[in-house]
Order: structure tokens, then C-alpha cells, then sequence
């Protein structure tokens, strides 16, 4: 992963950490490698740090205003709004889309289909929720709906555990001693509901509440759907041999 | 406070438990984030917990890095969707406010505050600075809105570059198509690229496109122009 660091203006340090409050920001990450990073990962993270990059000062442009000047000029018909659109986000979603459905090929026809979706709705749009939040639940849709017609919707992590596939199982990895792959192997192990909750919140770093909107669910639901989904998580790591001392 | 749990696997997390996940990935509001933050200082098995959460979201974002960026053939079914769709009627396009602040900021910044060297997003503002304020400043042009009329004829493509592609390789691979930015970026990180004059034939249009596409190190999505 290339990773530079260079000597940053005091006017662009001085524009903050572009994280949300409340958290603590990612450590060992200065300004420009966190957006290097997060950029890649097509995350609000770093789509604030692009923004706050770019605008060399506090005054730069929300993300969310952005997206929204965006969803305003597509609704009166501007495809060139919606390609930059497009670009914004394509990452974001497909990532989304594949850890639910677990092939390139369909997540990229869920990503195009969510984008045509997107300039067709775009009048309807309302500003409820975040641009990108309302595209993950369209994409979420399309998902399930691929899942459902191959009837994987409702797979627990038994059955999947069946499946073969040819990354490593947690077994295999766990004798290599890697923690971090453990987790990994395991989090594909995961139900749909279980790792589409915990990439949502970890990777696409969405709220409570933009978490609920997404899958549809009541905030305490994704509240308690979140600790299971960890609970299992570490529940299949003690199963191929890592003990996280929890639960 | 963490305890060890009943064998039941109803037991549903605690308030503060319940909302770590949150906490550790910053996505929580304000005020919750305090309260986690008291019950922390308070509860040193809670920061225990913690440190699992920080275990599990880096193995979740390294899981989702791996999965690569989408092909361009995603972009190409898309596009063609698009073209396919009935036009929309439109209210007058004009530039919106926010799009006409966003280039008037770019093209008051010097060359040297844009040439940074940096990492991707950096990276891209040091393009900007080398191939946009030049244009902007020689020709007196204004940034256009996203869907204004170009303001010199010409062939033109839309070009969004990799996040890891560097001033040095954009700059040769333009050149190499005699490739000029000339507006962008568009919020989403789209270029306009001139890439010859407004008679220029098809076929030459459609062989700069496959080398820009093909250049798929420098190059994320290329598309020609509306």
C-alpha cells in the first residue's frame, strides 16, 4: 500500500481530523496518509479527509452538501452530475454490495443497477437520509434479492461454513498463527445479516441510526443484531483456535 | 461493567456494551460518545472490550480493502443505461451556488499551495495545480458548472484517475494523447480532459479513449463527454 508522507501546510493540520466526535481517530495516521487510506476505502473518513485535503481550511465543502448539490442536479437531468455521482460512491457500494453477495461479476451489476436506480428516484429524493446511506439501502435490496433467487438469504453460519471456497479456512489460518486473518476468515463466515451489520459499521463507518435505515430495522434491533454478530464472530475464532477471552 | 454471560445466547448487551462498536469506529453523536467515554475511565474490563472492537474493525477493513475496486465495466454498463434513458425535463440548469464556490476557491488558490505531494487525495489537488490554474489563469476562464455549455469547442473526455496514480504518470499519459484538464474537479473526482478539436473523427476519439482506459494504473474510469 503506497503511503506518503509529506510535509503538510499548517493551514490544512489546523482543519482538524475530519472524524466525527466521539471517537478516537485512527492512530499512527497522519493527515495525508489517513486520506491515502480511508480514500481508498471509500469511506466517510475518508471522504472528509479529501474534502478537508482539498479545501486547505475549515470553510471546505461538506461531504453530505456535496452529495446533495449532486442528487439536486441529477434530479433536473444532469447525467454528468450523475457520473461524478457515480465515482463518489462506486467503491463504497460495490464493497457493500460483495461482501453481501460474495461475487465481482454480480456486485458490479448490483452497483450499475443501484446507480440507474439513483437517476430514477433522484426526484424523490427527500434528504432523509445521507446520499450515500440511500444508496447502500438500494443496493442492500438488490442484494438480498440476488441472495433470495439463489437462496442463500437466510444462510446461517453452518451452512456456509459448508460452502468451499478457496481462501483459507479459519482453521488453516489460525495455524499460521495470524489473529488479524482469523478474524477476517471468520467475518466471511459470517450470515448475510450478521457481516452486512458489522461492515457496515466498521468499514462504511455508518451510524446507529443510518444503520437502521439501511437494513430496515429499529436502532435498538441493530444494537442488539451488532453484539450478536460479534459475539459469533468470536464464537467461530475460538472455534479455529483463537481465544479472544470473550464471550 | 463486562461479565462473563450467561450460557443463554438471548442475553442482550448492556447500554455502554452495546454502543462500543460505535464509539470505536467515531460514529457516535456527541453526547453518547461521553458517556462511553465516563464509563470507560470507570470500568477498566470495559477497555478491555474495547480493545477486542479495535481487534475486529481492523480485521473488517482489512477484510473489505482486499476486496479491490470494481471493474470498468461497471462504468460502461452504467453510462449505457444512462444514454438509453429518456431525457429528464430540467428546470433551468443553471450552475448551482455550492459548484460555482467550489471552482471559484480553486482557481483562487496559488500553483504552490496546490502542488503538494502527498497521498491520493493530496496528490490529486498537485494535478490540479499543475494542469488546471494554468489553464484557468491563461484563458481568463471561469469554472463552469457541471452541466454549462463548454465554452471552447473541442473533443472532450471524463477522466477520473486512480487514487494511488501520481502527478508524474498523469501528466505523461495526457501528454501522450495530447490530453488537456480543462475543467474538474467535479465533486466524485471527475476531470474534463480536451482531447482535440470539435471535428476530430470518431475513430481517433474512440483510440484515445482505449488508451486512457487501458492505462488502467493511472486511470480508474474514462468515459467521452456529454
Amino acid at each position: 500500500m503506497l503511503r506518503v508522507v509529506p510535509q503538510i501546510p499548517a493551514s490544512i493540520r489546523q482543519g482538524g481530523n475530519g472524524l466525527p466526535a466521539g471517537g478516537p481517530p485512527r492512530q499512527q495516521l497522519d493527515v495525508a496518509a489517513r486520506a491515502t487510506e480511508a480514500s481508498r476505502r471509500g469511506s466517510r473518513a475518508g471522504e472528509e479527509a479529501l474534502v478537508e485535503a482539498r479545501a486547505g481550511s475549515t470553510a471546505g465543502l461538506a461531504v453530505a452538501d456535496q452529495d446533495f448539490v449532486l442528487i439536486e442536479r441529477i434530479a433536473n437531468g444532469d447525467k454528468l452530475a450523475m457520473k461524478a455521482l457515480f465515482a463518489r460512491h462506486e467503491v463504497r457500494v460495490f464493497r457493500f454490495a460483495l461482501r453481501l453477495v460474495r461475487r465481482e461479476d454480480v456486485a458490479e451489476d448490483i452497483v450499475a443497477d443501484t446507480f440507474l436506480d439513483a437517476w430514477r428516484q433522484a426526484p424523490s429524493f427527500e434528504r432523509r437520509s445521507s446520499v450515500a446511506t440511500w444508496l447502500m439501502a438500494i443496493a442492500r435490496f438488490k442484494a438480498l434479492t440476488e441472495l433470495r433467487r439463489r437462496g442463500e438469504a437466510t444462510l446461517d453460519e453452518e451452512a456456509a461454513e459448508a460452502i468451499e471456497d478457496e481462501a483459507d479456512t479459519p482453521e488453516i489460518v489460525a495455524q499460521k498463527k495470524d489473529k488479524g486473518a482469523v478474524l477476517r476468515a471468520c467475518i466471511d463466515r459470517l450470515s448475510p445479516e450478521h457481516r452486512e451489520v458489522i461492515d457496515l459499521v466498521y468499514y462504511h463507518e455508518r451510524s446507529i441510526e443510518e444503520v437502521s435505515r439501511i437494513v430496515g430495522a429499529p436502532e435498538n434491533t441493530v444494537k442488539t443484531r451488532m453484539f450478536h454478530a460479534r459475539k459469533r464472530l468470536s464464537e467461530l475464532a475460538r472455534l479455529a483456535g483463537i481465544d479472544r477471552g470473550w464471550p | 461493567m463486562i461479565t462473563r454471560p450467561a450460557d443463554s445466547d438471548e442475553r442482550a448487551p448492556g447500554e455502554i456494551e452495546a454502543l462500543l462498536p460505535w464509539y470505536a469506529a467515531g460514529t457516535l453523536p456527541p453526547e453518547q460518545a461521553r458517556r462511553v467515554e465516563a464509563a470507560l475511565d470507570r470500568d477498566p474490563e470495559l477497555a478491555s472490550h474495547l480493545a477486542r472492537i479495535h481487534e475486529e474493525r481492523d480485521a473488517s477493513i482489512r477484510s473489505a480493502e482486499a476486496f479491490g475496486l470494481p471493474s470498468s465495466r461497471t462504468a460502461a454498463r452504467l453510462f449505457a443505461a444512462l444514454d438509453a434513458e429518456p431525457a429528464r425535463a430540467a428546470s433551468v440548469r443553471e450552475g448551482s451556488g455550492m459548484l460555482r464556490r467550489a471552482g471559484q476557491w480553486l482557481a483562487a488558490l496559488r500553483p504552490q499551495t496546490l502542488a503538494l505531494a502527498a497521498g491520493a487525495a493530496l496528490l490529486l489537488v498537485a494535478v490540479q495545480g499543475g494542469f488546471i490554474t494554468g489553464a484557468l489563469l491563461r484563458g481568463g476562464e471561469t469554472y463552469s458548472s457541471a452541466s454549462g455549455g463548454d465554452a471552447v469547442a473541442g473533443a472532450y473526455v471524463l477522466v477520473a484517475f486512480q487514487p494511488e496514480a501520481r502527478a508524474a504518470q498523469i501528466g505523461t499519459l495526457l501528454q501522450g494523447v495530447s490530453g488537456h484538464i480543462v475543467d474538474g474537479p467535479y465533486p466524485g473526482g471527475l476531470f474534463k480532459v480536451r482531447i482535440g478539436a470539435a471535428d476530430m473523427p470518431e475513430a481517433e476519439r474512440t483510440a484515445v479513449l482505449a488508451r486512457l482506459t487501458q492505462a488502467s494504473d493511472v486511470v480508474r474510469t474514462a468515459v467521452p463527454a456529454q
